[in-house]
């Protein structure tokens, strides 16, 4: 039955009620659209980093190769009988593994037979370029940064294995516009020039084939994609800088990491794995996410202290109230702890009601702006993405709990506090 | 045999700086079956006195016993049992629950330990209400009854219990003369069928003739 | 005084009217590793046509000067590369080291002080780029009052620290017009902060020849 009462308590001061409801619910749905947001994001970029930047979940170079490839790039290369070597530790882990590749990045410059402008260039194996852009995460999460060009290229590959990617403002650098299809022939061909592995310097051709965005306004000017061989010929390798493994699940990255490294430790083998969340790999994603989660832990911290004061102040004005109710309560034997409990069920009701009613209110607002596909640019991104706010079903349990959590335990602080009346002093009071 | 035992019992309240004493050294004994009204003027502290009675207050100096256990040397979950099985309690101001109906405030002192099971719940609250003659009035709300009405309802919660003592602070306080002779006649009769003591207070002389026993309290001391 | 004794020191490193060619192998030593190529040189003017003939992978690469534009092409390309004569050539010899200097032309000199080395009085020029696609900004050159020979280098930065420093020796000879002159046989180019890391430059049987006007133009260079 106190459940029956707590419930119908919340309608003796429907006024205070619907006041400290829409505080509750103004929370919960802050919360639940910032969290869903921030979770699109993450899961955006993270697509991004991990498929569309070919990082791989996990990549693997050399011992220091990281650090010091460019440097030395004959000394800090991945091998053929290195990546054998590679494969062979990769084996029990198999079943956690979607597939490998192979990445090389490098400099050099881009000419057109008049002009050259540096570029920084990444060559993935065609197999993996292949599944990440067409991966159902990024199909789902990172399709902003997605054009119809970069799902042209791996066909664009298959028919000239001279074809390079490069990003619009890099083309127009080198006086060629987007689209490069419309280019004549004479037009699309460029030559990438760059020091190959023993210091010289190099040069092949290339063909102009389509476009893409780096996803970061700072490489937006030199960035360049290209089949993996025809950079091992511009470096003169048979080398790689580094291999990317994809995993299946996302979640099991830090764990496989671990397990990968120590087993190189154990064997002596002069490799390090990275975890795509590591900073040296993708700076934009852990840079972004730092900012975007410290900006949500204010948030978090700001709203809960708001719902704490509704709660507090809700209830304090209640216990005003029936003083001399709860003085009652007393006279016929219930504990403080007792009625603490009561008034606590009672908010545990209305973090009940304003979690159902957020959950609503958050699915409405969400589908009104994602159906406004409002487009914005971040800082540091150069395409367009969409500003989309989802509720995630596991965010809304997090919260509703959060909210039980902090509306109870301060409910039955405040309460517990206020109770310790003497019950003569509560019985004597008129309440307001 | 007394159900009730007061020796020397002093209570006094700080006021500022100042101590006010309410109570100055009452002895008092009521034995089991009674029907004793504590009369007096206002700030006598004759409320005093059944605060102190029923555990809701304890005394400065002095000892109480209730059924022979002394309550003073009782902690706070000992008193609320104390409270809860052996007193029953009746306001001037009826205070009942207004979200609950009548049934459900009868029944809330059944729920406070709720070992009781469900059937034998249902039966002592059936039970009281028909002795008060409220059936018919079981899911109403108090804000639906009379004066008269809620008061019954107060002490038939207050019974339900089973206590051995009920305690009444000026039970018929807002009640009209008509009403205040009914609600004093139920309890009179209830203390005969159910021989359940009750100890109650008030200020009306009109109501003397009524009750067995009376004891007067002036400043803070019986003195009849 | 100083451009003219810029113009003498530049004669002596390959820059004449006239055609020559003379062959240079470029030794490098690297962090304790050693590698050599081999270039055949044809200059002419400001213009310069430089190709690779070891190790076998370069043979056939053309570095083409002209004017103060540079060019790279080999035979798989299309087309040649515009490149800048700072470009790494190998170790610590830039593109731009091989083939014939125009300071004269390309730098500001000052004198700022004469010395005595080995006897001789030097003069220390200080010398400012013209244009920002110089092989280097600043150069401290040291000239030989007497023979006009470029002895010392020190290329600086921007701040004005040396990062490299270069001795030359002119052991070759050329004979223009009837009249003997100096050529230069040997330049080592020295890291400034790590002096094992060096490149020496050897240059070979330098002779005058006629070079046609086509070999530097760049149109040419096209598959």
């Amino acid at each position: 039955m106190m459940w029956k009462m707590a419930f119908r308590n919340l309608f003796r001061n429907k006024r205070r009620t619907i006041a400290t409801s829409a505080a509750v619910v103004a929370g919960f749905v802050g919360l639940t659209l910032l969290g869903g947001y921030i979770i699109y994001v993450e899961k955006g970029l993270k697509s991004h980093s991990v498929y569309l930047l070919n990082k791989g979940h996990i990549s693997i170079f050399k011992k220091e190769g990281l650090q010091r490839y460019h440097t030395r790039p004959s000394l800090y290369q991945l091998t053929p009988d290195d990546r054998q070597s590679i494969q062979k530790v990769l084996v029990p882990f198999k079943s956690s593994i979607e597939w490998t590749g192979l990445a090389i990045s490098g400099s050099g410059l881009i000419s057109n037979g008049e002009k050259s402008v540096p570029f920084l260039a990444v060559g993935v194996d065609l197999e993996s370029l292949n599944k990440s852009v067409n991966h159902p995460q990024v199909l789902k999460w990172a399709r902003d940064f997605l054009t119809q060009d970069s799902l042209d290229f791996v066909s664009a590959i298959q028919k000239d294995p001279f074809s390079i990617s490069i990003t619009s403002r890099l083309g127009e650098m080198i006086q060629r516009k987007v689209p490069f299809k419309n280019l004549e022939p004479e037009k699309k061909n460029v030559q990438l020039a760059g020091m190959d592995i023993f210091g010289d310097l190099n040069a092949v051709d290339a063909t102009l084939s389509v476009s893409f965005s780096t996803g970061s306004d700072m490489l937006e000017d030199s960035g360049l994609l290209a089949p993996f061989e025809l950079l091992q010929n511009l470096y003169g390798t048979d080398g790689a800088q580094y291999l990317m493994i994809y995993l299946n699940n996302d979640l099991d990255v830090a764990d496989l990491t671990n397990s990968i490294n120590q087993v190189f430790q154990t064997q002596n083998l002069p490799f390090e794995a990275y975890p795509f969340n590591d900073p040296r790999i993708s700076a934009n994603y852990v840079g972004s996410m730092g900012f975007l989660y410290a900006m949500a832990g204010f948030f978090v911290f700001l709203i809960c202290g708001a719902v704490a004061l509704s709660i507090v102040n809700s209830l304090t004005m209640g216990i005003l109230e029936r003083t001399r109710e709860i003085g009652t309560f007393r006279a016929i034997g219930y504990r403080p702890q007792q009625l603490s409990w009561l008034m606590t069920q009672e908010s545990l009701w209305l973090s009940l009601i304003c979690a159902v009613a957020g959950v609503i209110i958050s699915f409405v607002i969400g589908t009104i702006v994602n159906s406004l596909n409002i487009k914005f640019s971040p800082p540091g991104i150069s395409s367009e993405v969409q500003f989309a706010l989802f509720v995630n079903f596991y965010l809304v349990l997090l919260i509703a709990f959060l909210f039980f959590v902090l509306i109870g335990f301060t409910s039955y602080f405040v309460t517990h506090y206020k109770l310790k009346m003497k019950i003569v002093d509560l019985l004597s009071d008129s309440g307001s | 045999m007394s159900l009730v035992q007061l020796k020397n019992v002093k209570k006094s309240y700080k006021l500022g700086e100042t101590w006010v004493p309410a109570l100055r050294g009452v002895n008092l004994e009521i034995r089991a079956g009674e029907f004793t009204s504590v009369i007096g003027a206002s700030g006598s502290g004759k409320s005093t006195l059944l605060n102190l009675v029923g555990c809701l207050d304890l005394p400065t100096e002095g000892s109480i016993q209730i059924g022979g256990q002394e309550v003073t040397q009782m902690n706070e979950l000992q008193q609320c049992s104390l409270r809860n099985e052996k007193i029953g309690f009746i306001f001037q101001s009826f205070n009942l629950v207004p979200v609950l109906n009548i049934w459900e405030n009868i029944e809330l002192p059944l729920l406070v330990k709720a070992n009781l099971p469900l059937d034998q719940r249902n039966q002592r609250v059936q039970s009281v209400i028909q002795s008060v003659g409220l059936e018919t009035f079981k899911h109403h709300r108090p804000d639906q009854l009379s004066g008269g009405q809620r008061q019954r309802v107060a002490i038939a919660r207050a019974l339900v219990t089973q206590p051995s003592l009920v305690l009444a602070d000026e039970p018929t306080a807002n009640l009209d003369s008509k009403t205040a002779h009914m609600i004093l006649d139920l309890m009179a009769e209830l203390n005969k069928t159910q021989n359940v003591t009750f100890l109650f207070c008030s200020h009306d002389e009109k109501l003397i003739g009524r009750v067995g026993r009376i004891v007067r309290i002036h400043d803070g001391l019986i003195v009849e | 005084m100083e451009v003219e004794l810029l113009k003498a020191s530049d004669r002596l490193r390959g820059s004449l009217d006239s055609g020559l060619t003379w062959e240079s192998e470029v030794t490098t030593i690297e962090d304790g590793e050693s590698s050599t190529r081999k270039f055949k040189i044809r200059a002419a003017g400001v213009d310069a046509n430089v190709e690779a003939l070891e190790p076998a992978r370069n043979k056939g690469e053309i570095y083409l000067f002209n004017d103060r534009t540079m060019w790279f092409f080999k035979p798989s390309l299309k087309k040649p590369v515009a490149i800048s004569s700072r470009q790494k050539l190998s170790g610590q010899a830039a593109i731009g080291d091989i083939a014939s200097t125009n300071y004269a032309r390309d730098y500001t000199p000052v004198i700022e002080k004469t010395e005595t080395l080995n006897g001789e009085k030097v003069y220390v020029l200080m010398l400012q780029a013209k244009a920002n696609n110089l092989t280097y900004d600043k150069i401290r050159y040291w000239i030989s009052d007497k023979s006009k020979r470029a002895i010392k280098a020190e290329f600086l930065t921007l701040q004005g620290l040396p990062f490299k420093k270069a001795t030359l020796q002119y052991d070759n000879q050329i004979t223009i017009n009837g009249q003997k002159l100096d050529f230069v046989s040997r330049m080592e180019i020295v890291d400034a902060k790590y002096e094992n890391n060096k490149s020496i430059l050897q240059y070979r049987n330098p002779v005058l020849e006629n070079h046609k006007k086509n070999l530097f133009q760049v149109n040419q260079l096209k598959r």
